[in-house]
């Protein structure tokens, strides 16, 4: 076995320009991923995940730029990278899954020529080869009638369907890697695990590591092997699934597990949230960013940046205090 | 119309075939044959270009041919079935073949322009930017002018002749054709199917011609019917300022400039030749409405 990760992000810092200053939309985010595995990365909307994933994909608005950190992938650094180069990653190595499946797919072109651009933009395949090729990938994603529906346009498609044929798109040239934008966020939750479900079954055919980036802490929870929380920009905790689940560290990762409401609660008492919002990311970086919704918020968390710390091995955590120092103040009731 | 009662049943056969009845029932031609101004129009155009293309094949005589006996003829004389011009010269000949010209010059300049004007807009919206910046100011300073005026000057800088006048007509519509594919580059480049072949590792002039103008491209062939139309208008005004075709080729607006002087005492000349061009225009213009209520959803009532 190859010791090396298949992708590790180190420092990564994804800064915009804009008219009223910078935006650290992604502002230090650490972490690895082997082959086959599977990273979910959860936070709120506009703490960076998709900016982390766009990154990665390097395919960022003209004023956006990766200012610091490395993306390894395989062992090359795609931020050096050129645009020449990267066409022959995207796609092919790295590959994405969006959010939107009705939007996702050019309304002008079958889904069958859409797949086979795929496929002869990184592969030397003949037409009748790439043509059965891409039956192959859609019979693959569960598609009935493959053949047939090779002719067919995506507005003839329902969403879970246009979901799968993205997926086939996404997998059709073997990619090591997949990025998958909140891919079941606008299915229906029927359609939703069995979306779910074939990307882990194809990921164990083809030994793919899969970046789940979600708002749905029960969707990590069944697909993921490691979690990456971020919160404005950054990464605050990121460890095993199951660590996560058992042994949270930092204040906004419980106040996450908290929020995720339970069949089993009782519906009178109101679902918990985490008060306020997140800070505006053209001011973060002189602080904790999470300390103004943080309970346990003491003098250093409003002028020191936490540093990322080991607290035991492959769990990391962003906070100045440890977990036996927030259960005290907890006992000692919150704030003093 | 062909209700054929379908089999009703949910097999994955018959769900097929409801799909593709459908989608020919839905097809832009058969939607087309459903309006019935649009279709009003196309009858129109086709008249009017068989007429100026296979007329000359069919009415064998020479629109240049003049005899001083029958100056301004009225319509009926024997042998002249719309009469005769200031010259003498036979006016339906004149006008299947100024017909000729008109067509070729509206639907060439509309070339021209598309051709030039989208390739301008589709850069200029995907690049963004300087690139923007630069190639729409030139547009904005070309539209500065009234569009005759503009066509006006090129002529004069360019020379009489007919392809100075498609290319003045051409350049002239450039900015228009700009500004449309520009503004739907625009919207359309912010789609997600967009990002998403980029994401599959789609490079930029596959992005720009492979997905981009077909996206748009409803919309500009909706402006083009509708430029020819201008177009013919424009031949006819720059000919009728002297400024177009000039002799011995004839276009609809050079006849109706020769009319002009005799309109007292000839008026057939000119309301023959403004008739044609009134027919040709109105077919373009109601094709033009009816192909932007078949392509654009939006429109629908």
């Amino acid at each position: 076995m190859n010791k090396e990760p298949l992708l590790k992000v180190d420092n990564l810092k994804t800064h915009f320009n804009t008219a009223t200053g910078i935006v650290k939309a992604v502002d230090g985010v650490t972490f690895s991923l082997d082959s086959g595995q599977t990273l979910g990365i959860v936070g709120e909307s506009g703490c960076g995940k998709s900016v982390t994933s766009s990154s990665i994909m390097r395919l960022l608005p003209k004023n956006g730029h990766i200012v610091e950190g490395s993306i390894l992938f395989e062992g090359k650094d795609i931020v050096k990278l050129s645009q020449k180069e990267m066409l022959q990653i995207r796609g092919n190595e790295i590959s994405m899954i969006f959010q939107d499946p009705m939007t996702a797919l050019d309304p002008v072109y079958t889904i069958g020529s859409q797949i086979m651009e795929v496929i002869n933009a990184h592969q030397k395949m003949s037409k009748g080869e790439a043509r059965e090729y891409a039956v192959k990938v859609l019979k693959m994603v569960g598609i009935p009638e493959a053949e047939k529906r090779l002719k067919s346009y995506p507005h003839e498609f329902s969403g879970g369907m246009r979901q799968r044929v993205i997926i086939a798109m996404a997998i059709a040239c073997n990619p090591k890697l997949i990025i998958a934008d909140e891919p079941t966020t606008a299915l229906d939750v029927t359609v939703q695990a069995q979306v779910l479900g074939l990307m882990k079954n194809l990921q164990k055919e083809s030994n793919s590591s899969i970046i789940l980036v979600t708002h749905n802490l029960g969707v990590v929870w069944k697909m993921c092997d490691t979690v990456m929380v971020m919160y404005a920009g950054k990464t605050v905790e990121y460890a095993d699934v199951k660590m996560i689940y058992s042994d949270a560290r930092h204040p906004y990762t419980w106040g996450l597990l908290k929020s995720m409401p339970k069949v089993t609660d009782d519906p009178n008492i109101p679902l918990a949230s985490i008060p306020g919002t997140p800070p505006d990311l053209k001011l973060t970086g002189g602080s904790c960013n999470f300390h103004n919704r943080c309970k346990y918020c003491q003098e250093i968390c409003k002028n020191k940046c936490p540093e990322m710390k080991e607290v035991e091995p492959g769990h990391f955590v962003a906070c100045h205090f440890s977990k036996e120092e927030l259960v005290e103040m907890e006992r000692r009731g919150g704030n003093d | 119309m062909e209700n054929k009662e379908v089999k009703r049943d949910l097999s994955e056969a018959s769900q097929q075939e409801m799909l593709l009845k459908e989608r020919k029932a839905n097809s832009a031609w058969r939607k087309l044959r459903r309006n019935k101004s649009a279709m009003f129009g196309l009858i129109l155009v086709v008249f009017v270009t068989l007429f100026s293309l296979v007329g000359p094949f069919i009415y064998r005589v020479d629109p240049a041919a003049m005899d001083f006996l029958k100056v301004n003829a009225k319509p009926g004389t024997p042998g002249l079935p719309l009469g005769a011009d200031n010259l003498g010269r036979d006016l339906l000949a004149r006008l299947i073949h100024g017909g000729r010209v008109s067509l070729i010059v509206a639907v060439g300049g509309m070339a021209v322009g598309a051709v030039i004007g989208i390739l301008a807009g589709l850069i200029s919206g995907y690049a963004g930017g300087k690139v923007d910046i630069i190639i729409m100011r030139v547009m904005d300073g070309m539209s500065a002018f009234p569009f005759t005026l503009l066509a006006l000057m090129l002529m004069t800088a360019l020379g009489a002749g007919i392809e100075n006048v498609i290319l003045s007509i051409g350049i002239a519509s450039v900015p228009g054709y700009a500004r449309m594919a520009r503004g739907q580059v625009l919207v359309v480049k912010n789609e997600e199917y967009i990002k998403a072949v980029k994401a599959f590792g789609a490079s930029n002039s596959r992005i720009l011609f492979k997905h981009l103008l077909p996206n748009i491209v409803s919309s500009l062939i909706v402006y083009a019917t509708l430029n020819v139309a201008g177009a013919i208008l424009t031949e006819a005004s720059l000919s009728f300022l002297g400024m177009g075709i000039t002799p011995p080729d004839v276009s609809w607006g050079a006849i109706l400039k020769d009319g002009q002087d005799v309109i007292r005492s000839a008026s057939h000349i000119a309301t023959y030749s403004g008739l044609a061009i009134l027919i040709t225009v109105l077919g373009f213009n109601l094709l033009g409405d009816g192909i932007r209520d078949v392509l654009d959803p939006k429109m629908k009532k």
